[in-house]
Formats: structure tokens, C-alpha cells, sequence
């Protein structure tokens, strides 16, 4: 009994500090929710104050005007594109650098990570220039594409680490026992490196979803938007209804947190095994 | 439960929920799209809250296509609307009807052949006998028109007629008396004006504008514009001095310019927490959310110009600026159609269903024009009457020039860091010797709209 109180006084400095780091989550999504439910001066007088009325008309225009049905499908679509091409690309090319199947592997690492470093804006013109030549503004799959190549680098590194965690006795078994290349990756290590595909998901998936600059850019049709996309179409110049904006990000935030609460502990174990091996 | 079960589950966690929301998209698909027989032609514009959006759709988009059996008018909102557009333009592709930011932004395009010279719609519609010349003006890069403004916006004063009643002063006409309310505002415990940069620095621009008007006055600053004088001459001097006093003594936002956005200015003006707004009259088009016929109050705010302070200017004078500026894309195969579009925009039966609608953003720059505030309700008439005032001083020729509309884009940065010489940082004249070799520059390089005399 006394050493259950002992230990209770032990944990508590950091339950407190638990408990402030999740208020200080919390609260800013509980006043989106609070605000989505007021008139736009309300919001502006005070935000921090209860409606007076529960305004769900807010829910209703903006999920209207910002088209969020089309948005979110779209957002899927584009996210769904990168993660799929982000895996079916960088596992492969882990496994080259990782096992050394060609020579200018380093030279090709030093490309990778110098990469990461330059900053998108440098190709968005040129990178425009193409893609209206091509036909491909406004395409959601052309657009997922172009945010694979950008997290690519990232996504090899990444996966390179846990390529060269698996024992090299495994993939030379099954080698020895008849296996080819492909059927060594398919079979042996991709498997093996699941953890790492995940985290690689999740993390790219995530850059993908909230993704604006290559989508605000290169998405130009109001079909074509994102929920993100839609979300801003929202904001006026000076004229913003923030009630109708509040529930816009409520119902842009909804989708993630029901994924994250479904999926929390893939979520968690990727992201830790992640930080770990990377 | 293995990686292999997780990974699973989320694909199908993934998945149905793009099932799920694919099915509710179809709807949304329906509403936005165009019709599969015509051809499409685009507009991009800025992003828009639900309201503005109906009313350009109504009013626009809906009777526009009424019109036509060959093209259908798609109008997209979208906040980055400005850079989005200068990409597109600079890849040449883009929307058919170019959405600009006025004349410093069209200069450059038009010049670089991205923008179709608009010489010959103008003597089909007849655009420079309807629209105010000095508006008319700023849409030409050597001598050609290649945009026209869809709205006249001035910097000004709203003020609150029940605050005014409760501290027993009468609507200020001259600098003096508006002097004395700021100070008996301010001793009554209220905030002397509300206005702020919160969150948005150019925001400043409006008051360098308003003060170098108000100050300096036309001719001068035709003149500097010109290059016929210097940025460190003493008009302008006194003018960003008077606007550093104004800060310090709180007469400009009340010792909280940081802690205050437009919107929240315009809160606590409606609940009478102050006399004045200083603002351009683009501030009507969110002002009805403040007041309006559900608060009784819509009677209560009225708007006048900034009084005059430099000797021998004349009254009345107005910041002139234009809200945004329409251009057709020279990529555009559809150039006769979008002509069509803007020319629609340009008249006086679209000015009054888009005033009704969304006051303060559709002030349609044309000659002559005299509303009836009669004809419109609530804040519209309001606006009416703000229209009405402004349109005549343009034809006068007492107008200054906003910053943002007729000054080159570095220039206009360095006048939006008047806020250094408001907190001290700078002092007026060596702010003005970096304002003068920024213009020296600009207007050595070409980079200065043409500048309409007043």
C-alpha cells in the first residue's frame, strides 16, 4: 500500500507534464469545434466564449463551398499515388544501395542526400512548364507523382537502413536454394523490411495529405482540389466568414483522427521503429 | 497482431475510406462541373467566403453561360491566386481571363507578350468612353490598354454615428476637428480609431497612402511618380512624420495597430468601442457581418474621405486604388469569349446586383456613374453613397495614388516598412533616402506603371 503511494508521488511530476502537453494538444482542436458552431462575429468578439446558439449551418457551407466531397476524394487519390509509387520505387533502390548491387552507390547516396536539401521551389517553374505542355495541370495522379519524387530521397534513406539490418545469411539461403533477385526481395526481404514500409507510409502519406505548395500550384480546377485546397478556397482577401472556415477545418481534421484513432498503434510503432532504425 | 496484419489494415482502413468518400464526391463533381458540349473558359480568382462565392456565381457565372451556346464560364476560387497565376502566365498557360493585382503586376507581362493588347475590344465595347480615364490609364503599358479594374477602393474613414452622438461631436470635416474626437475618444476610455496590421503587414500600405495623400497631396506626388522630385522632398517628410505621431499618440489604432486585424476593427467599432475604422472601402464588403439589420445598427456607420492636411490642397481628396485588374491571357484560345466576360463586368446593371450582393468590392470604375442609395439595402446603399462621392473627386482630379495600385512593386515594399519609423526604429528621412533609391531605381529600369494626373 505504501509503496503503491510511493510510487504514485514518483510519477506524478511527469503526469502533470503529460497532462499540460496534452491540454496544449487538445485545445486548439476544441476551439476549432467550438467556433465551427458560431456566427462569424462571434468568433471575432470572442473565441474563446461558448456560442450562444449551436450554429450546424456552418458544417453545412462549408462542406458546400469548399467541396469537400470531391476534395477528399481527390486528397485520397493523391495520397494513395505517392505512397504507392514512393514504395513500388524506393524499396527497390534501397536494396541496390543497401547490398552495393552497382558501383556508384555512394556517388548515388551523396545525390540522394543532397536532394533532400534543395528546396521544391527551385522546380516549380520548369516543373510547370511541363506538366501544362503535357496536359497534366490539374491531374490529382500527376500531381501524386510529383510529391513521390520529392519524398523519394528521404524514403530510400530510410528504407536503405533497414535493408541492411536483415542478416546477410538470409537473402544468400535463398539464393542457394534457386531464388532470383526479384524473388529474393519479394519473398525474403520485403517482408522483412514491413516495419520500414510502414513507416515509410505513414510518413509519406502524411507529407502527401498535407501537402500545399505542389497541390495549390499544379491542382487548378475546382475538381481537381484537394480537401486542403478546398478548405482555402475558403479565405477571402480581407472578407472571411471564420465560422464557416472553423467548420472547414473541423471536417478537414475529422478524417485523420478517426485514421490515427483506428490505426494508432501501426502509427506509433511505425513512426518509433522508424526514428530508431533511421 | 504482425506488421504484415497491420499494414493490412491500414490499406483497408485506407481504402474504404476512399470508397467512402468517393461516393460522397460524386455530388460535388455534378455542381462543379462544366458542361461537356461547350468549351470551357477560366477565371481564377481569389479565395472567397460562401456568400461572395454564391453571389459571383449568381451573378456571373449563372447569367453569363445563360448567354452562350459555345463556351461555358468556370470561375475558380483559390487564396494563392496571384503567384498561381504569375506561374501559369510565365509556363504560358494559365486561365483564359487573367486576374491581376493591378498595374504594377500587368506591366511586366504585357511586356513580356503574356497578355493580349486589348486595343481593339476597347473600340468594340467602347471601354474608354465608359470607364473613368485616370482608371482607364493604369490598365496601358505604353499606350496600349492590356487591363482593366474591376473596382475603385479608396482608403478612408468609417466612422460610428451612435459613438459620435455619445461623446457629442459632430462627423469631422477638417483635420482639426477629426483631432479633437480622436483625443476626446481617447479621454472617454476609448479606443481614438481601430485599425491594425495583425497578421498582415502590407496592410500598412494603406495608411503610407493615406497620410502621403492627405499631406503631400496629387500634384506632388504625381510629380515624384515622375521623377520630377525627391521622396526626401519635406511634403513627404511631414507626411510620414504626421503618420508616426498618429501611431505613437495612439490616434492610429489605439496603442493596439499589432494586436488588431480588419475584422476585429471593424467587431469593435459595431459595438461601439470606438468612433472611426481607418480603412479602404473594400472593409464594406465584411462590415455587413457587423452591421446589419439583425443588429439594428446599419444606420450607424457611414464613411468620409481622410481630411486634407497639406496647405492649399483641396478637399474631398481620395487615395485612388484599384481593387484587382482583369487581362486576357494571350495564350487563351478563347480570347473573343473572355473579352466578352470582362466587358460584362465593366457595367453598370453588374455593379448594382454585385453592390447588393457584396458591397465594397464591385465599385465598377465607370464614368458618370451615380447610384441611388435608394435602390439598395443595408450597407449596399451605404457603399452607394461612398461610390457616389468617390466617382466625381476621380473625374476632378483629386486623387492620390494608393501605393499598392500605382507604385513598383520594391517601392511599394519599402513604403509598406513605414511601420520602422512609427516604432522608432528609423527615422522619417532616412526612411524616405531608401524609399528614393529604391524609386530611382525602378524608374530607371522601367518598373513604374503610368501614372494618371490627377
Amino acid at each position: 500500500m505504501r509503496k503503491s503511494r510511493e510510487q504514485s508521488l514518483r510519477m506524478m511530476p511527469g503526469n502533470v507534464v503529460l497532462v499540460v502537453l496534452a491540454f496544449t494538444a487538445l485545445l486548439p482542436i476544441f476551439l476549432v469545434f467550438l467556433n465551427s458552431l458560431k456566427t462569424a462575429p462571434e468568433v471575432v468578439r470572442n473565441p474563446l466564449a461558448f456560442p450562444a446558439v449551436l450554429d450546424w449551418g456552418n458544417y453545412v457551407e462549408a462542406w458546400k463551398y469548399a467541396k469537400f466531397g470531391t476534395g477528399f476524394k481527390n486528397s485520397v487519390l493523391l495520397t494513395g499515388t505517392t505512397i504507392l509509387v514512393v514504395l513500388l520505387t524506393a524499396a527497390p533502390a534501397a536494396y541496390v544501395l543497401a547490398e552495393r548491387k552497382i558501383k556508384a552507390a555512394r556517388p548515388v547516396m551523396v545525390y540522394l542526400m543532397v536532394a533532400m536539401t534543395v528546396p521544391i521551389q527551385l522546380f516549380l517553374f520548369p516543373l510547370y512548364a511541363v506538366f501544362a505542355k503535357a496536359g497534366l495541370i490539374s491531374n490529382v495522379f500527376a500531381v501524386g507523382i510529383i510529391i513521390a519524387a520529392i519524398n523519394l530521397p528521404l524514403a530510400i534513406m530510410l528504407l536503405r537502413t533497414f535493408f541492411l539490418g536483415i542478416p546477410k545469411e538470409l537473402p544468400e539461403a535463398a539464393t542457394m536454394d534457386g531464388a532470383n533477385t526479384f524473388q529474393v526481395l519479394r519473398h525474403i526481404l520485403l517482408p522483412a523490411v514491413s516495419p520500414g514500409l510502414i513507416t515509410v507510409g505513414i510518413i509519406v502519406g502524411l507529407n502527401a495529405w498535407n501537402e500545399y505548395l505542389i497541390s495549390v500550384t499544379f491542382l487548378q480546377s475546382e475538381s481537381s482540389y484537394t480537401a486542403t485546397l478546398g478548405f482555402l478556397s475558403l479565405t477571402g482577401t480581407f472578407a472571411v466568414d471564420q465560422g464557416v472556415l472553423m467548420a472547414g477545418a473541423a471536417i478537414l481534421i475529422l478524417p485523420i483522427v478517426v485514421l490515427f484513432l483506428i490505426a494508432q498503434r501501426s502509427f506509433v510503432d511505425g513512426l518509433v521503429s522508424g526514428s530508431v532504425k533511421g | 497482431m504482425t506488421t504484415r496484419s497491420r499494414l493490412a489494415k491500414i490499406v483497408a482502413v485506407t481504402a474504404l475510406g476512399a470508397l467512402l468518400l468517393s461516393a460522397c464526391g460524386s455530388g460535388g463533381d455534378s455542381e462543379s462541373g462544366g458542361d461537356g458540349k461547350k468549351e470551357t473558359i477560366e477565371m481564377w480568382f481569389w479565395g472567397a467566403p460562401p456568400a461572395h462565392q454564391e453571389s459571383l456565381k449568381t451573378n456571373l457565372v449563372d447569367k453569363f453561360n445563360a448567354s452562350q451556346d459555345k463556351v461555358t464560364l468556370e470561375v475558380t476560387f483559390n487564396e494563392r491566386v496571384d503567384s498561381n497565376i504569375q506561374t501559369a502566365l510565365s509556363a504560358n498557360g494559365g486561365p483564359d481571363i487573367v486576374y491581376g493585382s493591378g498595374p504594377s503586376f500587368v506591366s511586366p507581362f504585357a511586356k513580356a507578350g503574356k497578355l493580349v493588347n486589348l486595343d481593339e475590344y476597347s473600340k468594340k465595347y467602347g471601354w474608354g468612353d465608359r470607364i473613368l480615364e485616370p482608371i482607364y490609364q493604369s490598365g496601358t503599358v505604353d499606350g496600349s490598354l492590356y487591363a482593366l479594374a474591376n473596382s475603385i477602393n479608396t482608403v478612408g474613414i468609417f466612422y460610428n454615428k451612435a459613438v459620435l452622438d455619445e461623446l457629442g461631436q459632430e462627423i469631422p470635416t477638417t483635420i482639426e476637428e477629426l483631432e479633437t474626437v480622436l483625443t476626446a475618444a481617447g479621454d472617454a476610455g476609448l479606443y481614438p480609431s481601430v485599425t491594425g496590421n495583425k497578421g498582415w503587414q502590407p496592410v500598412n500600405e494603406n495608411y503610407s497612402s493615406m497620410f502621403l495623400t492627405a499631406v503631400a497631396g496629387p500634384d506632388a506626388m504625381y510629380d515624384v511618380l515622375n521623377g520630377d522630385a525627391q521622396w526626401t522632398d519635406q511634403p513627404f517628410v511631414d507626411a510620414v512624420e504626421m503618420s508616426a505621431k498618429w501611431y505613437q499618440n495612439g490616434f492610429l489604432g489605439g496603442g493596439q495597430y499589432l494586436n488588431l486585424n480588419f475584422n476585429e476593427s471593424m467587431q469593435l467599432l459595431a459595438d461601439n468601442q470606438s468612433p472611426f475604422f481607418f480603412g479602404p472601402t473594400l472593409a464594406f464588403q465584411f462590415a455587413t457581418e457587423f452591421f446589419n439589420d439583425e443588429n439594428g445598427n446599419v444606420d450607424d456607420l457611414g464613411f468620409i474621405p481622410f481630411p486634407t492636411v497639406g496647405a492649399g490642397l483641396e478637399d474631398d481628396l481620395f487615395t485612388l486604388a484599384t481593387t484587382a485588374s482583369f487581362s486576357i491571357n494571350a495564350a487563351s484560345k478563347h480570347q473573343d469569349e473572355a473579352a466578352e466576360v470582362i466587358d460584362f463586368m465593366m457595367t453598370e446593371d453588374f455593379m448594382k446586383i454585385m453592390t447588393e450582393d457584396w458591397p465594397g468590392y464591385w465599385g465598377v470604375p465607370l464614368k458618370g456613374l451615380e447610384l441611388d442609395p435608394a435602390n439598395f439595402t443595408g450597407l449596399s446603399a451605404t457603399y452607394a453613397d461612398a461610390i457616389n462621392k468617390i466617382i466625381p473627386a476621380v473625374e476632378d482630379g483629386r486623387f492620390g495614388y494608393f501605393t499598392g495600385t500605382f507604385f513598383p512593386p520594391q517601392t511599394q515594399q519599402e513604403l509598406v516598412n513605414i511601420d520602422m519609423v512609427w516604432l522608432g526604429q528609423q527615422d522619417a528621412t532616412s526612411f524616405l533616402e531608401s524609399v528614393e533609391a529604391t524609386f530611382a531605381s525602378e524608374l530607371e529600369s522601367g518598373a513604374v506603371p503610368p501614372i494618371p494626373k490627377p
